[in-house]
């Protein structure tokens, strides 16, 4: 395979494009793909080495596909977008391995390595995607747990086992595609634990009749299991993982099925070398936040979320939001929603004929409501209960990078804190270099839980630029002081009343 | 630290679907671990059974690959000298020194080294 000369962006120079996207995944190749076609030129980072996101992330370029089937059936879904992205044209300037570390205005900073600059979007889609939820348990920081989507990563693209015999814990169908893919690498897998009901029962699969290819790789995955005599046990979760310095066992029990509180005297222990832990993911809105846009906290989409019209504008005019980053529904909806940003955008830049977008969104809009289907299944998966945040104990590592824990959280509530903001300034939660992506999520619902409201009302950790670690060389070329003069702003970010 | 290299190779990897790229060899705490171009560094430790990355600045807790996406920065270790690098993230080269990160890290010689690198 031709491997293609990864060029990076002119340092240090502030470049104007009128469309740019952030995002590589299905929602921000979607999107690019349409507004090439409607002739809107666009430059496309992402920051990983290639372009596919999470869902659709490609082997790295030196690796050779010899059995795409292998690989699974994401694998040839993204080969198909990336295969239309190329058809779409010279109008695409992709760029991986680029990190977005702020907005300000239109003004976007971004770094590669120890390079970076400045890049003035006339319009933007943030194409963010998601990650897995954070849920803290005794033993949760100890090397061998893994998130269903980092132990889907290694299988997928690397193809290394991340251990020798796991346990599958959380909710929803992804741990029945992660189970599949451990066990097909060689890994034994002890069991699969859903703290849910059965959301793949015939009465919730015949919901999504309309989705035939989800439909069966839903069966396919569960028939699978099945066959490899793996089981898959109900309203159970883990509540712990132990070992001295990796995990050595896990203990997992029965939750209540209403509000899934684990029921501890029936748990049991067994030996592992890996957890996979997958509860559903949370939008990325980092990007959002720092554009300005509004947000609300939607319990379905997976938290907060920025507010968007039917063709993915968020309230700030000329910024776009599609995809998980927006709120999770999965890959296929992503790439509706991306494609109909990418027709807007092209409208909006007066490339498109209103008559004439409104026919080339009307395809992608009919996808999405034949996929709002398989969504109500999904808001019903995703609907944590509150009993997950009695798993932790007050010994319980809260926030990773700080190393808080859940009783000096407790300890800053009962000297008055009452949102995530004020926790942060009395324990130091969140102000690591995950920048509380961690523990925000899951504090939210503990502190919550414990103040009888909702996670709405723990407000958010406001992000801060750079959202992702830079050199102090990268930053200082970015010419700091003169972002947002296009503006004529001053360089804070946008969105810091979040 | 453990290396499996010490008594009985191991390899996680999974002999199908990929052709992997060209072998090399990183340099793990003084040991050479074998890798493939294109693989993370984080992969070719996991693939040779190594799974703390780091210990942790305030109660020297074990941290290893978490979230395998970017996000956690719980998989940072020292590679060619520089601290805090997302070994989910950063392919191997052929020789790359990695270490073991303790606490925040260190930088060699901070003062002469980041200097120079920022007039570049």
């Amino acid at each position: 395979m031709a491997r293609r000369r990864v060029e990076v962006l002119p340092a240090g120079r502030r470049m104007r494009v009128p469309l740019l996207v952030v995002g590589g995944g299905p929602a921000g190749m979607a999107a690019a793909i349409e507004a090439a076609r409607g002739g809107l030129a666009c430059t496309l980072l992402d920051e990983g080495p290639r372009l596919g996101g999470q869902i659709y992330r490609q082997p790295p370029a030196s690796f050779r596909v010899r059995d795409a089937r292998a690989l699974g059936r994401d694998h040839g879904r993204g080969a198909a977008l990336r295969a239309e992205l190329a058809a779409a044209g010279a109008g695409i300037d992709a760029r991986p391995g680029t990190s977005v570390v702020g907005i300000w205005g239109r003004d976007v900073a971004w770094v590669a390595g120890d390079a970076s600059g400045t890049i003035t979007a006339e319009q933007l889609v943030l194409a963010t995607g998601a990650y897995d939820r954070p849920v803290p348990f005794p033993g949760w920081t100890l090397p061998g747990v893994l998130t269903a989507g980092g132990a889907q990563g290694l299988v997928k693209t690397m193809r290394v086992a991340p251990g020798r015999r796991a346990l599958v814990a959380g909710t929803g169908p992804l741990l029945l595609v992660v189970a599949n893919q451990l066990h097909q690498a060689g890994v034994e897998v002890v069991a699969v634990v859903e703290a849910g009901r059965p959301s793949w029962s015939p009465r919730a699969l015949g919901k999504v009749w309309g989705e035939p290819g989800l439909l069966k790789d839903a069966w396919d995955h569960w028939r699978a299991l099945r066959r490899a005599g793996i089981p898959l046990r109900f309203n159970q979760t883990v509540f712990a993982a132990h070992g001295a310095r990796e995990v050595e066992a896990v203990t997992h029990g029965p939750v209540d099925p209403e509000t899934w509180s684990p029921i501890r005297e029936r748990a049991r222990r067994v030996d592992v070398d890996l957890l996979v832990v997958g509860f559903g993911f949370v939008p990325n809105t980092e990007l959002t936040a720092l554009a300005g846009c509004r947000h609300r906290y939607v319990h379905e989409l997976g938290g907060w979320t920025p507010v968007r019209t039917a063709r993915m504008e968020t309230t700030v005019p000329g910024v776009f939001a599609a995809g998980d980053g927006a709120g999770v529904a999965g890959a296929l909806v992503a790439v509706e929603e991306g494609r109909i940003a990418g027709i807007t955008a092209a409208e909006q830049a007066g490339l498109l004929g209103s008559a004439e977008a409104e026919r080339r969104r009307a395809p992608p809009a009919a996808r999405l409501r034949s996929l709002a289907r398989v969504r109500e299944v999904l808001d019903e998966i995703s609907r944590l209960r509150p009993g997950l945040t009695e798993l932790a104990t007050p010994e319980t590592v809260a926030c990773r990078c700080e190393e808080v824990s859940i009783a000096e959280v407790d300890g800053a509530l009962a000297h008055g804190a009452r949102d995530l903001q004020a926790i942060k300034l009395m324990t130091r939660l969140g102000m690591g270099p995950c920048q509380g992506r961690n523990c925000a999520p899951s504090m939210a619902l503990h502190v919550a839980h414990a103040a009888g409201e909702g996670p709405e009302a723990m407000g958010r950790i406001n992000p801060r630029p750079p959202i992702k670690p830079a050199t102090v060389g990268a930053l200082a070329n970015l010419n700091l002081h003169r972002i947002g003069d296009a503006q004529g702003r001053a360089a804070q970010p946008a969105g810091s009343q979040g | 630290m453990k290396h499996q290299q010490a008594s009985e190779p191991m390899d996680r990897r999974v002999e199908d679907g990929l052709q992997r790229g060209r072998p090399v060899e990183i340099v793990v705490d003084g040991l050479p671990v074998p890798a493939f171009e294109g693989e993370s560094v984080a992969a070719a430790l996991l693939a040779a059974g190594t799974r703390v990355l780091r210990t942790t600045a305030r109660h020297g807790a074990p941290r290893g690959l978490y979230c395998g996406i970017g996000l956690c920065f719980e998989c940072v270790m020292i590679v060619d000298r520089r601290p805090n690098v997302r070994t989910c993230q950063t392919p191997v080269r052929d020789g790359m020194q990695v270490e073991t990160q303790q606490g925040e890290g260190r930088w060699p010689d901070a003062a002469s080294r980041s200097c120079r690198r920022a007039g570049a």
